[in-house]
């Protein structure tokens, strides 16, 4: 994930965490994303702390039957306190009284609980009950809720939850994800139909930010699958990346996924006029030069432009105060030194 | 800048902030303490509420023991 959008996840987990709206707390896009994390730590360790008078309540608790306790959770004490005195109850215990609580109240402590703090009493929960809850956290867009939790479930419970995610919410959810090691597993067991459909959404919905952040959860493989789903989507579905990509200055985390795409993929991509379009090879081009890594990444599919194009990427190149040779023994090192027309001519000169 | 806006700020975390807050102005980290502050407080007298409203729904012999273990 880009720092930028690192930033607006931490700012709308402490901002939950501390009563407020992520607006109020825009003066924190000037510190680093760790930072705000680190800030958002510490109000958690003051606010779940375990000693004093939650921890006092946990211990009560033991002494009444397990309905009960239930009864006065969702009564009395209301989902804030609940969250805070979950992870002090014993993890059977807890998951006791959540198969005795309704959903919509666990959806509440849900979104006010600190998932390391439970985590063994979240582990215990049924799939089929985390799926109910995610149902109800979907409706309500609790994605930053959801990708607190989602690192702390097994992987029954994720997929339970996964299934229960609308395209959009699985998106958003991965964008703000905490402790992300078992998703990538799961991405992999997603079906193709499932994939094209969550492509199709970032398109329609301008979600492509989100859908970049998802793919650097994947390996090269399940990612090198995932963009050729996505390369076999309608011309309207690659424009929109392109555009986003264009518009959020994103080409860091689209070239690399072009570096992953096979011959026919990275022709029919390097055809798309949104591609060709004014403006957009240049800005790739200033996004490439001086990252070996991008500009190899770039020049296949510099090779397949029509010549026009190529002789636009030529004249801008020759603007730039860059190493040519370098670039061009990285496009010999792609293979593609004499495919490159103008361009390679302007390199080779 | 002073460092009391800072110095408030640990108050309420009972632990140093992460030093890059030292960039904010004292008026952003005055409404970050309060901000921490309000949301101590709100816990503190949810919790205090709920305690009492809590004993509503025991039974009256359980009354004892429990207030003996919440101290």
């Amino acid at each position: 994930m880009s720092e930028t959008f690192q930033k607006r996840a931490e700012i709308a987990k402490l901002a939950r965490l501390l009563g407020r709206s992520p607006d109020q707390l825009g003066y924190l896009q000037a510190i680093t994303s760790d930072d705000i994390r680190e800030l958002r730590e510490q109000v958690t360790e003051v606010l779940f702390s375990s000693g004093g008078a939650l921890g006092r309540l946990a211990a009560a608790s033991r002494l009444l039957p397990v309905g009960l306790v239930a009864t006065i959770a969702e009564r009395v004490f209301g989902p804030v306190l609940s969250a805070r005195i979950a992870g002090l109850v014993e993890p059977d215990r807890a998951v006791q009284m959540a198969a005795k609580l309704p959903t919509e109240f666990l959806a509440d402590i849900a979104v006010e609980l600190d998932p390391r703090r439970a985590r063994s009493v979240i582990a215990k929960i049924p799939p089929a009950q985390i799926a109910a809850i995610t149902h109800v956290l979907v409706a309500r867009d609790e994605y930053v809720t959801m990708g607190r939790f989602v690192g702390h479930l097994d992987t029954a419970a994720i997929a339970a939850a996964v299934a229960a995610m609308s395209d959009r919410a699985l998106l958003q959810v991965a964008f703000v994800l905490e402790n992300p090691d078992n998703f990538g597993d799961l991405l992999g067991q997603l079906s193709t139909p499932r994939l094209e459909h969550v492509i199709d959404t970032a398109a329609a919905e301008d979600l492509w930010p989100e859908a970049l952040d998802l793919l650097t959860r994947l390996d090269d493989q399940q990612r090198r699958e995932v963009i050729e789903v996505a390369a076999a989507r309608e011309d309207e579905v690659l424009d929109a990346l392109i555009e986003s990509a264009h518009r959020d200055g994103m080409w860091e985390l689209v070239l690399p996924l072009t570096g992953l795409m096979g011959e026919d993929s990275l022709r029919r991509f390097a055809s798309l006029r949104s591609l060709q379009a004014d403006g957009v090879l240049e800005e790739i081009v200033d996004a490439s030069v001086g990252h070996a890594e991008l500009w190899g990444n770039l020049v296949p599919i510099i090779a397949f432009l029509p010549e026009l194009c190529q002789a636009r990427v030529a004249k801008h190149v020759s603007g730039l105060t860059i190493d040519t040779k370098l670039l061009l023994a990285q496009a010999r090192s792609a293979g593609v030194a004499d495919r490159l027309g103008p361009l390679g001519q302007a390199l080779s000169a | 800048m002073s460092d009391e806006p800072l110095a408030a700020l640990r108050t309420q975390l009972r632990a140093s902030p992460p030093p890059a807050l030292r960039g904010l102005s004292g008026a952003d980290l005055d409404d970050l303490a309060g901000a921490v502050e309000a949301a101590r407080r709100r816990q503190a007298a949810e919790l205090a509420a709920a305690g009492d409203l809590a004993f509503n729904h025991i039974p009256r012999l359980l009354r004892g023991p429990i207030r003996r273990v919440l101290g």
